[in-house]
């Protein structure tokens, strides 16, 4: 099959994938160029995907790297935290734009999510809206399997410490 | 419970509200990849001109009897036919008496030729966008006893239809000559091509000009009600300040909108309407406006509900 017909029914397939995670990484719903460069990156790049691999894991690959270059240098997560700084919930209500969860104990646990470290939020962002599994998110972010799963586990608990001080934990669980 | 398992942890995020591209943008970036794909470096020069060699000659071959087919065949649009689409309208000021800018964000069309004062979207079925649309003119040959004729063609189907015939009125806003008409509604969601022609009192036409507008998919109707959102604007995400007309009198004071995912019945979102405001149509009907937010969490087959009237929705599929 050619690249441009693969690269399409892949952008078929998991074009909702790719946009949904990019919206939850950048902390926007503004992605619409960012989908657009990873499955063009995806079409330059189409001679080095190797068959074995599951495409999803590619392109949120690419995803996550295009969104990357996007913010240069500066880290997405740290323009999150300097916004989310810069916001006091409760005297202004976020932006409608970026509003992305309306369900009030979702955003505050996605806001929880964003004031982890870079690497806890990855693999927080990569298992749970990516939707992929250790081995997978090892190949996005280049470590072992270990790793992932040694990484997720100290940032699932980190997660609940920030909850506990949030004091909303009720809210969503049970 | 006190703690957040891992896998609790997965299955909150999974229920996340989804997010994807609007149809459009996805037509537009499927066309972009498709693009991007028919970039291909340059052949050989020989093979080139070659080919280009041959298609002339097999032109030369067949023009003759595709041009005598043709002559043959009825000249009105088919089913599935293709119009060539008129040229983009425009967003353009009008000036009032001072010549200070007027109407910019809503004036719509061709500078200098026609224009009108366009609703904030076209909606298929919609009354509400398509009465008492001031039209303006411009053209030295206006004058009142001119009748202003309005057609519009589906550029997808060919379908055509006569929206309106109405006397030209004096000159306003910097334009030679206006119209306030009543267009029919469009029934077919695309691109529409509006022509715009005049006939003086000998019965002889001038076309003044003509431009196309996009007509969206129509709004959410669940019987007495309508969800004053187009169908094609629905997508997972959330819609703040949203609005449902209701008609009818003796309404209650604030209304549900419930969300069931047809998919898994179990997934109900209810959502409360409120502030209404009463008014009287044109046609004086009693309707009612509700305003509200609701969100969708993803794509799927959808029931929409509303005081006891429900509809089916398709939210935001691909394959649209």
């Amino acid at each position: 099959m050619e690249r441009g017909h693969q690269i399409e029914k892949w952008f078929i397939q998991f074009e909702k994938d790719v946009t949904n995670y990019l919206v939850y990484y950048t902390g926007t719903t503004d992605v619409e160029d960012l989908v657009q460069e990873t499955f063009l990156r995806a079409f330059r790049a189409f001679s080095r995907f190797k068959n074995e691999s599951n495409p999803k894991t590619w392109l949120i690959s690419i995803a996550r790297n295009t969104a990357i270059d996007f913010y240069r240098k500066k880290s997405v997560w740290q323009r999150l935290k300097e916004r989310l700084d810069q916001e006091s919930p409760k005297l202004h209500e976020p932006q409608t734009e970026e509003r992305l969860i309306r369900k009030i104990e979702y955003n505050q646990l996605y806001e929880a999510i964003n004031e982890l470290k870079p690497n806890y939020r990855d693999v927080i962002l990569l298992r749970g809206i990516a939707e992929l599994s250790s081995l997978e998110v090892g190949q996005v972010l280049g470590w072992s399997e270990n790793k992932v799963n040694v990484t997720f586990f100290r940032a699932v608990k980190k997660l609940n410490e920030r909850l506990r001080e949030g004091e909303y934990f009720e809210s969503f669980i049970g | 419970m006190s703690h957040l398992s891992d896998k609790e942890l997965l299955d909150v995020l999974a229920d996340f509200p989804r997010h994807e591209l609007t149809t459009i943008q996805r037509t537009e970036m499927l066309k972009t990849i498709s693009e991007a794909e028919s970039f291909k470096p340059k052949r050989n020069f020989r093979f080139q001109r070659f080919a280009a060699l041959s298609a002339v000659f097999i032109l030369i071959l067949i023009a003759p009897i595709l041009y005598l087919t043709n002559k043959t065949e009825d000249e009105t649009p088919r089913s599935g036919s293709v119009i060539k689409q008129a040229q983009e309208g425009d967003y353009f000021a009008l000036q009032d008496e001072n010549g200070k800018p007027l109407y910019g964000d809503s004036n719509f069309g061709i500078p200098n030729k026609v224009s009108l004062l366009a609703p904030k979207e076209w909606v298929v079925w919609d009354t509400r966008a398509t009465s008492k649309i001031m039209v303006f003119l411009w053209g030295k040959d206006l004058a009142l006893d001119q009748t202003l004729n309005i057609d519009a063609t589906h550029v997808e189907t060919g379908i055509k239809e006569h929206l309106n015939n109405t006397s030209l009125s004096a000159g306003m806003y910097g334009a030679d000559a206006h119209a306030v008409v009543d267009f029919l509604t469009f029934d077919k969601r695309g691109k529409w091509n509006l022509e715009f022609t005049v006939y003086n009192s000998l019965g002889e036409k001038k076309k003044i000009g003509e431009f196309s507008i996009y007509v969206k998919d129509h709004y959410v109707l669940l019987g007495h009600s309508t969800l004053l959102i187009s169908q094609e604007d629905l997508f997972a995400g959330f819609y703040e300040d949203a609005y449902i007309e209701v008609k009818g009198e003796n309404l209650p004071e604030e209304i549900e909108l419930e969300i069931i995912n047809e998919e898994d019945p179990t997934d109900i979102s209810k959502f409360i309407f409120k502030e209404k405001t009463d008014n009287t149509t044109t046609d004086g009907d009693r309707i009612s406006m509700y305003k509200g937010d609701f969100h969708i969490k993803k794509s799927g087959i959808y029931s929409f509900s509303v005081m006891g009237e429900s509809n089916i929705v398709i939210i935001g599929k691909p394959t649209d």
